[in-house]
Parts: C-alpha cells; structure tokens; sequence
C-alpha cells in the first residue's frame, strides 16, 4: 500500500514538473494566407494546421481539411515563412566576467587566470541561458524564433545549445543540446597559448593527444596487453567528441586570415569545422568553395581591425562599412558558396534581420537571403528534418507578417513557436507590450 | 564596389613580364654595368645587357639616369605578423610564424618604399627557444600564402642574454630562466630532451617491426615542440639566434658544437667584431644593425664599425631593421657601412642584398641581378648609398609593387577629388 501511494505521489510531482507549453496550447487552422515553404514554391491562399508543435498540414486552402477543433486564425493579408535561425547568437549566453588583468599578472608567469585560461571546454550554453522573456520577446517580434546560443570566451570555450524561443523552461526550449565546440583564436591569459599562433600548436598538439589517450585507454582495456591505463584527463574527454567522432567544431573568425587558420586546422585535423564570423569571407571564395565548410557569416559589416578596409582613415573604413562589407554573402552567393546568416558580431541579436535587408540591398537575392535564415542553417547544425521549412510533421515555427518580410517597415504579427501561439503588439513609446495570450509566464 | 576593390591590388601588377631601359645596373655579384637593360619574362631575369628588345607588348620602363639594384632583403624583422612572442611558456618551437602572416600590415608597403623585396619575418626574443621565423616576399595586395617563399631555409628562432632575463623582470615573477646560464641550461636541456625523444621513436618503431612483439604496443606521444627539436638535431631546421655579448655569442657557437645543431645566422651580434675569426672559423654569418648600439646595457660595447670590420675579416654579414623605422631606408644603413669601417660600395650593397639571401638559402633565387634569378629589382634615382637616393620603383617577379610617380600622381588626384566633393557642401569660397 505504501509503496502503491508512493508511486502516486511520485507521479503526481511529476506531472506537475513535466513541460506543459504544448499540452495545454490548442490546434489553429491559419486560414487564406500565402505561404513561403522554402522547400517549394510559395502557395497563395493557403491553410496550415497546427497541432501538438508541429506543421499537422499544409497546402492551397482546398485541398487541406480544417479540423473542427482548431482555432482559426485568419490568415488574410498574411504571408507566412518559416521561422528563422540565428546559428550564431552570443548574446544568449551569460558567460562570467573575466577577472580584471592584475597590475602583477604578467603573460605566461602568473598563476593561469581562472576562467580565462582558455580551457573551458565543458562550459554549456545551456547551464548559462540568458534568454529571459524579455530577450525572447525581442528576438520573436523579428521572426528569430530558433538561435543557436553560443558562448564566445576564449579558445576552448565552451558548446552551445540550440533553442526555440517559446517561452518555455530552458529544458522546454532545447532543440539539442549540445551542438557544437566553440572556438576562438584568441589566446588565454596567463596560461599558455597567449597567442593565435599558439592557439593553432596547442589544437593540433591536442588533437595528437586525445587520439593517443583514446588508444592508450582502449589498449590497457584489453586482457593482457601490459599496457598502463592512462592519467584521466577531463580535458581531453571533453574536447575528444570534438577533435575525435566528428561532433562540430565552430570557429569564431575576424578577417580573412582567421579564416584561413581555421581551414588549415579543419583540414589538417580531420575535424567537422564549421566557420563563423567571417565578415570579409568574399576575399577567401576560393578556399571556402574547394574546403566545401559550412559558413555561419555574420551581418556586422564593420571591417576587421587587421583588414586594410580598417586602416586608411575613419573616413575609408565607414564607406567599406556601407559599401563593401554589406556585399559579402551576395559575392558569396555568385561564387556557389552556402552561407547562414547570423548574429554574429552584433551588439543586439535583434538587430539580425535590419542587418539582413542590407545585405539584400546589397544585391543578395531575397529568396537567397530566405534560406540563410532557414534550410542553410538547419543543414548545418544537423536539424534540418525538424526546422527550416514549413512541411508537415516539421516543428510549427510560423513567422506571419504583414507583407513581404524583406521590404523596410513589414511588421511581423504573428508567431507559432513549437506550436505555440504569440501575438506580436505593437510598440508603445515609454511602456513594454503586454504579454502575447498564451505567451510568457 | 569594384572600384574599392581595385584599391587593394596594384592595378598594373598583373603580368610579370618587364623590360627596364638604361639604366645603371648594378648587379652586386657581377660588378656595374652602365646604360643596361634587365629583360624579366614570367617573373624571371632573361638577360641583362645592352640593346635588349622586349617581346610584343611588354612594358617598357626607361630608367635613363637612374640605378637598378637587386630588391633589398631585410633578414631579420616582425612585420606581417599578427603575434610576434608566444609568452605562454619558455621553450615554444612548435609554434610557427606562418600561422600568424598578416597580409595587410602597411608595413609591408613602407617597406617596398624603400626597395625591400624580401623580409625573413621572425618570432620575437622573449623565449630562449622561441617559435619558427618566416621568409616572405613583399607582394603588397597578394594573399599571405602567395607571399610564402618556400625554397627558404626553415628557421626558429633562439635568443640569449637580456630580453629573456627581461621579459618577466618587472614584476618580478618566479619565471625561469632569469640569468645567462639560465638561458644555455635550458636550451640544452631541451634539446637534450629531443635527443631523447628521437631514440623513442626509433625503439619504438623497432619494436613495431619485430614480428614476436607483444599484444598491446602503445606508440610514444607524438609532440610537435619536440618534433621541431629533433628537426633542429636533424639539421633541417636552423637555428636563428638572438644574441649581444661577444661571450654569450661564443657560448651560442659553443652549444651548436656539443649538441650538433647548425645556425643560420646569429642576429644583432653587437660584438661580433670581437669574435670575428671564430665567427669565421666556425662558418656562422651575422645580421646587425648599422649603428644603433647603447640602447642597453648589453649593447654598451657595441661599435658602428662592426658590420664593416667583420665583413674584411670574412663573416658573412647582413643587415636588418628588427622591425624598426630602418625597414624604409636600408640602403641608408648600408652606405654607413662605408662611412665606419670604409667597405667598399658593392660589398656594402651586399649587407642588403646577395649576403642575408644566402643566410637564408635562396641566394640562387634572389640577392643579385643575374639572369635566371627572379626579377627582384629596385630602381633608384641615384647610386643606392648616396645621402640622397631614394627609391622610384619597386619590382617583385616582373610585376611592378611600387611606383612613386603613381602614388604622388593618386594622391593628388584623389587630394583635388576630395575637395571637389568638399566644396558643394555650401562652405563660402574666399
């Protein structure tokens, strides 16, 4: 009997910590909207059914059965798009500030500084999710409504999470967790490497060493091989998914020669590098296009300081700014290169999509600039049977705005997140928007 | 778009074909030859001699009045670098300058500007054996690995005395080595460590090899620091060394010795002029400053005679700008090599040219004008060691990467296009 009410009670606790976002949420029927699937044509007076967090149906309004339990929305004057991704947003993350340099901390001598020695491998996005409803709320109203949340600290520096901002607990919002190992070529403090240079000798140092742990671990293993087990390393376990099985491997790359260092330690690694940044990309099309890495390009078109963009005068370096930088993704995108665009780089992950027009304005085809936000992404990081298009069975994230998305002014709506409906309010000067119904809690 | 583009690359640095008229040439190896012309096809000198006929459509420079003179090699700087001194740790040898060029540091052009073609681009002297150094020729608006001359001989760079000592000095800091003998501890030491570590590998590669062998045979860590070490050993890579007191400078010549390493070059040698016959004696060059010296005290005994008195005695000597505003006059340095110490003007012009190409194996490609070498050509108004040359025209390969005329000619242009766009603005004109 006590055990029987055990069981209960146990039960119980645990449908009250259960996610609940999507039990509770009904089915809509968007009805008379137009469509952008990406993975096909546009589709004029449309319905989507939702239901459950997926896309149930999609298709022209004949052919799809609106069930009698969904909510409808009426999608006229709409024009629906798959949510976008950001595949690089560093704002999401609360990395813990780095000690203030010591008048006494001298490069290489002191003892290496805490969390900033570039050995933070383990650090998870996840555990250190800065996305409040606020954060959320922004990010949503440009149609964001899945970011890649990656932490930028140094070198090793930690695995980021991929997210769907549906207001949901952290543990509601992972699509998966961890996705990637992030890299920088910025060197640690007080510990070697200090230097870039340095940076690329300890990977490919490391890369050496995990595989010979991993040989010297499964050898002592065996009966009888006299071979000594080796010293656990945390170290090397952590980083051995990443330099060893072909779990990706993000390089964060300011100019074109980071760009490169990251190619040459992708191919001469065997690792799956992915690369992201790469604001100046257009100047390497031809590494990038015959190393075939995906490319997470940012949309902060300020020139890197080591570019030349960057050094004849303040007055050269915003013309690049407004000029050249802007075309990058559209060069890329004539050299046959495939690109994400990101966050990467900008002081406010909102400001993606503003960002986004520019590089259209700068010649980058629309539907093109569409699938940066959308498919691309999703191949990259492996979600592409979940996200990036509006096909049944796909997670519903649903971007319904009023028009056109690339064109200046068009307001976003509506938006389904995991199935989950918010309104978007417009802005009132001086005061937040009240919480979307079904939103924020 | 296009046109910010075109900025960046030379436009006229396309083809690398170039016929240069009437000039002085002075070869360095071969002695003047007056009222010359230096036909360079696909990059490389053809023929130098009177009354040469260009192909169809090749340019033509006149050089009528001025001097040709072998592009200038600056053997020991820190430019096109992103980080010069990995000081994380003392003994750094696998990391490599090739993975921190920097394609677009202007210096590279301030260099050209004073007719410097070739540069050996190093690790900086905070590590008594430091990273591995670079040769690169200066293709101002080409990708760094373009600039890679790869026939050059791989170096790393050691370094003895102060700035090891000094490094770490203030705060003091419990870093070791903070003394001389500190700085030779270590890098036997080290290399004794390679030494060690080759007989691993090769134990281990018998034992691999030996049918009876047992089961599990765990391969040795494969470590790329020691890895550079054992080329050190192996004489594949050579040793650059950093080093100013004449009885350090020994110790250096010394420890090659006793652990058979070669050094290509021993770099700043203040007081060669002291050791000079066992400089000579061991076949160990120098790169030094013309006349720079007290600028500490390791350097107080250093004299401006030193590349002059070294180079009668028979040691191979180069100079460099360490990085230092010298880079843009070089031939300004070597002319001092005349003032103190009265080198003749072509073995003068050697410091700068044919002697650091041969420090650093590439004397058949460069360091000289002679037909089969690379086009490597600066052009001077005036003999290259006059107080009052300067360089017109800086060639790399046939392809053109400085043109005075030019740039005064854009800059004005672009001065008189800037106050073009200036004056609609509504400012009153007086």
């Amino acid at each position: 009997m006590k055990s029987r009410l055990g069981f209960v009670l146990l039960a119980f606790v645990a449908a009250l910590a259960a996610p609940s976002a999507a039990a509770w949420e009904p089915a809509y029927a968007v009805v008379g909207c137009r469509v952008v699937p990406v993975s096909g044509p546009p589709i004029e007076d449309a319905v989507i059914v939702v239901r459950d967090g997926l896309v149930e149906s999609v298709g022209p309004r004949p052919a799809v059965r609106v069930p009698g339990d969904a909510e409808i929305v009426d999608g006229k004057g709409l024009t629906v798009y798959p949510g976008f991704i950001d595949a690089f947003a560093a704002g999401l993350v609360q990395v813990p500030p780095e000690p203030k340099p010591d008048p006494g901390e001298f490069l290489g001598t002191a003892p290496p500084v805490k969390g900033a020695d570039g050995r933070t491998p383990e650090f998870g996005a996840y555990e250190h999710l800065a996305a409040g409803a606020v954060e959320q709320e922004a990010l949503r109203k440009t149609g964001v409504l899945t970011v890649l949340a990656a932490p930028r600290r140094r070198m090793f520096s930690g695995r980021s999470v991929l997210v769907n901002l549906n207001g949901g607990s952290p543990a509601e919002m992972v699509v998966r967790n961890p996705v990637a190992l992030h890299v920088e070529f910025t060197g640690a403090r007080g510990a070697y490497p200090t230097t870039g240079m340095g940076v690329q000798a300890f990977f490919r140092q490391l890369c050496l060493d995990a595989a010979r742990y991993r040989t010297a671990g499964s050898l002592s293993a065996g009966r009888g091989s006299g071979v000594r087990r080796p010293v656990y390393d945390p170290f090397l376990e952590s980083l051995s998914p990443y330099l060893l099985d072909g779990a990706p491997v993000i390089f964060a790359c300011d100019g074109q020669e980071e760009i490169k260092k990251a190619l040459r330690l992708i191919a001469g690694c065997g690792v799956r590098g992915l690369v992201a940044g790469a604001n100046e990309a257009w100047r390497v099309a031809d590494a990038l296009r015959a190393a075939g890495i995906p490319l997470l390009l940012s949309v902060n078109f300020a020139p890197p300081a080591l570019s030349i963009y960057a050094q004849r005068g303040k007055e050269a370096k915003e013309t690049a700014e407004k000029e050249t930088y802007p075309g990058n993704a559209a060069r890329l995108k004539a050299a046959g290169i495939p690109f994400a665009l990101t966050s990467y780089g900008l002081e406010k992950g909102a400001d993606l999509m503003a960002q986004v027009r520019k590089a259209v304005q700068a010649g980058l085809a629309e539907d093109e600039a569409l699938k940066a936000l959308t498919v691309h992404p999703a191949r990259f990081l492996g979600v592409d049977g979940q996200l990036g298009s509006i096909e049944p069975g796909k997670i519903a994230n649903l971007v319904l705005s009023a028009g056109d998305i690339f064109k200046e002014g068009t307001k976003v709506r509506m938006l389904f997140v995991d199935g989950r409906r918010f309104e978007v309010k417009e802005d009132k000067p001086g005061g937040a928007a009240p919480p979307a119904p079904g939103g924020g809690r | 778009m296009g046109a910010v583009l075109a900025l960046l690359v030379p436009a006229f640095a396309v083809a690398q074909d170039l016929l240069i008229k009437n000039a002085t040439v002075l070869t360095v190896t071969q002695g003047t030859l007056p009222n010359s012309d230096i036909l360079i096809l696909g990059g490389v000198i053809r023929g130098i001699g009177e009354g040469l006929e260009a192909p169809k459509g090749v340019r033509v420079i006149d050089a009528a009045g001025r001097f040709a003179v072998p592009g200038l090699f600056d053997s020991h700087t820190h430019i096109a670098l992103t980080d010069i001194n990995e000081m994380g740790a003392t003994v750094t040898p696998e990391v490599d300058e090739a993975d921190a060029l920097n394609a677009e540091d202007v210096r590279i052009y301030y260099c050209l500007t004073g007719g410097v073609t070739t540069v050996h681009t190093m690790h900086g002297s905070a590590n008594p054996i430091g990273g591995r150094n670079i040769t690169l020729k200066l293709k101002w608006g080409r990708p760094a690995e373009e600039m890679v001359v790869p026939q050059a001989y791989p170096t790393i760079k050691f370094a003895q005395g102060e700035n090891i000592k000094q490094s770490y000095y203030n705060p003091p800091t419990d870093r070791y080595p903070k003394s001389r003998m500190g700085v030779a501890a270590i890098v036997r030491r080290e290399l004794l460590r390679a030494r060690a570590y080759m007989e691993e590998w090769d134990r281990y590669e018998a034992a691999k090899a030996n049918p009876e062998r047992p089961g599990g045979l765990l391969p040795p860590r494969k470590d790329l620091g020691l890895e550079a070490l054992a080329d050190v050993l192996r004489g594949k890579l050579l040793v650059r060394c950093h080093t100013y007191k004449a009885d350090e400078t020994l110790e250096m010549l010394a420890l090659s010795r006793e652990l058979g390493f070669k050094i290509a070059c021993l770099d700043h040698a203040s007081e060669a002029f002291k050791i000079a016959p066992e400089l000579v004696a061991a076949g160990v060059g120098i790169s030094v400053f013309a006349d720079s010296w007290s600028y500490k005290l390791e350097t107080a005994e250093g004299i401006a005679h030193n590349a002059a008195a070294c180079a009668k005695k028979g040691v191979l000597v180069s100079l460099n700008s360490d990085g230092g505003p010298q880079m843009q006059y070089m031939f300004n340095e070597a002319a001092k090599a005349v003032k103190f110490g009265g080198l003749p003007a072509d073995d003068a012009l050697k410091l700068i040219t044919i002697n650091p190409a041969i420090q650093l194996g590439v004397d058949k490609l460069t360091g000289s004008l002679e037909a089969g070498k690379q086009g490597d050509v600066a052009i001077f108004n005036a003999h290259p060691l006059d107080s009052y040359a300067r360089c017109e025209m800086t060639i790399i390969e046939g392809e053109v990467y400085f043109d005075r005329d030019r740039d005064i000619r854009e800059r004005t242009e672009k001065a008189a296009a800037d106050k073009a766009k200036a004056k609609p603005k509504g400012r009153k004109e007086d």
